[in-house]
């Protein structure tokens, strides 16, 4: 049985589908006036919706689909940096969209990640994530969300999974589990999850 | 025999260098042809053909089989059927994926890639289309105005191969000569495709 949202209207019950904005996304993913070229890492899998959005732009995107390599026992979550493709992963990249991948790491693998996305980032690299932050659960399985043409998201409900509890990550843990990040902007989104937007933190 | 795993070997038999000239039946015959995404026959390698080496030719193609090595159909449409296999680099006007690519696609107009397809490379076309359910890791890159881009179609069009359009059967058509897409271009060329690299920079 899933929990409902605490602090959230009734869109954030997980199991409806909803269309959510997500501002800082929206940002992230605009080139500017006169388009700039950039590369953006997905962690997730390749979408439509995406693609729509960078097509025409000089966009570089370059598809890891971490959950994919999971569900084919390519890679456990605990080893999840290792299955960052190096032999893709030529440029450095300038934003990095991790969804809602970060609910479903420990914060030993938090700073891995954190750390290994340091070692391909460019100078000024944003990092984007989803923390399921008001409701008690989460689906077992990262949910496939999933961005529109008009940049909002659509975060299936996990519905034929399970649910399992939510880390929800405070902005202060989240930065202490990701040394090399710090937060940039942050936001809390109709359906109870926090949007953060990191960047690299000047190293010493 | 599979009319669709015809093979004229008179035709497009292997040069020594292993390149596969023409290598699909042809169109002509109603038995060996297929249908292209443009509705035009199309040649076709059926799923009991492997060929492994290099592939041009100025046609359309389904595939069906396996290819390893390099394809080349710049002027024309390449189908990568649901059994069709490539470990490959591919050059192509357009390029459709039902199957399985280890390698990387390139496409001067268009790269469609439907729910049943397996890709791992990097895929480079102005327009890409994907259904959902398909499989991608790789990199993408749509920006026609990539040096990528530039080095692999456009240096094409800017001085043109003396073999280019001049027939099926001229074998001095040497695309090694021309200015390809290279495997130096920052971020592109997985160099996982098993074929040789034919393409020195413009």
């Amino acid at each position: 049985m899933n929990n409902p949202a605490i602090g959230a209207d009734a869109d954030a019950h997980p199991s409806r589908p909803d269309a959510v904005r997500a501002p800082l996304l929206a940002s992230l993913l605009d080139t500017g006036d006169p388009p700039r070229r950039r590369v953006i890492a997905d962690l997730g899998a390749l979408q439509r919706g995406l693609l729509d959005t960078i097509s025409g732009t000089p966009t570089r995107l370059l598809i890891v689909d971490l959950p994919e390599r999971r569900r084919q026992g390519i890679c456990a979550w605990e080893q999840v940096t290792g299955a960052l493709p190096g032999e893709f992963w030529r440029e450095p990249v300038d934003a990095v969209l991790c969804w809602d991948l970060l609910n479903y790491l420990d914060v030993e693998r938090l700073a891995a990640l954190a750390a290994s996305l340091r070692e391909r980032a460019a100078p000024g690299c944003r990092v984007h994530a989803l923390i399921h932050y008001s409701a008690l659960e989460m689906p077992e399985q990262p949910a496939g969300i999933r961005v529109d043409t008009d940049r909002s998201l659509q975060i299936p409900g996990g519905s034929g999974t399970g649910f399992v509890a939510a880390p929800r990550y405070s902005p202060k843990t989240l930065e202490k589990a990701m040394p090399s990040l710090t937060i940039d902007r942050s936001m809390l989104l109709g359906n109870g999850m926090r949007e953060f937007v990191f960047k690299l933190r000047a190293s010493n | 025999m599979n009319a669709t795993a015809m093979f004229n070997k008179r035709e497009n038999e292997q040069d020594s260098s292993g390149t596969a000239r023409n290598a699909a039946t042809s169109p002509g015959a109603d038995a060996g042809g297929a249908r292209s995404a443009g509705g035009g026959k199309a040649a076709v390698i059926g799923p009991t053909i492997s060929i492994n080496g290099e592939l041009k030719g100025q046609e359309d193609l389904v595939v069906e089989g396996t290819i390893e090595g390099t394809v080349e159909l710049k002027q024309n449409t390449l189908t990568i059927g649901p059994q069709g296999t490539l470990k490959a680099q591919v050059y192509a006007h357009t390029i459709l994926v039902d199957g399985t690519v280890d390698g990387d696609l390139y496409a001067s107009e268009r790269i469609s890639i439907r729910k049943s397809a397996r890709i791992e490379g990097n895929i480079l076309a102005p327009r890409i289309s994907l259904e959902d359910g398909a499989k991608f890791r790789g990199t993408i890159d749509m920006d026609a105005e990539s040096e990528a881009f530039t080095r692999v179609f456009k240096a094409q069009t800017a001085s043109p191969s003396p073999g280019r359009g001049s027939g099926p059967a001229d074998k001095s058509t040497d695309v090694s000569k021309e200015p390809g897409p290279g495997h130096s271009d920052k971020g592109l060329g997985s160099g996982k495709a098993a074929g040789k690299p034919t393409q020195s920079t413009a």
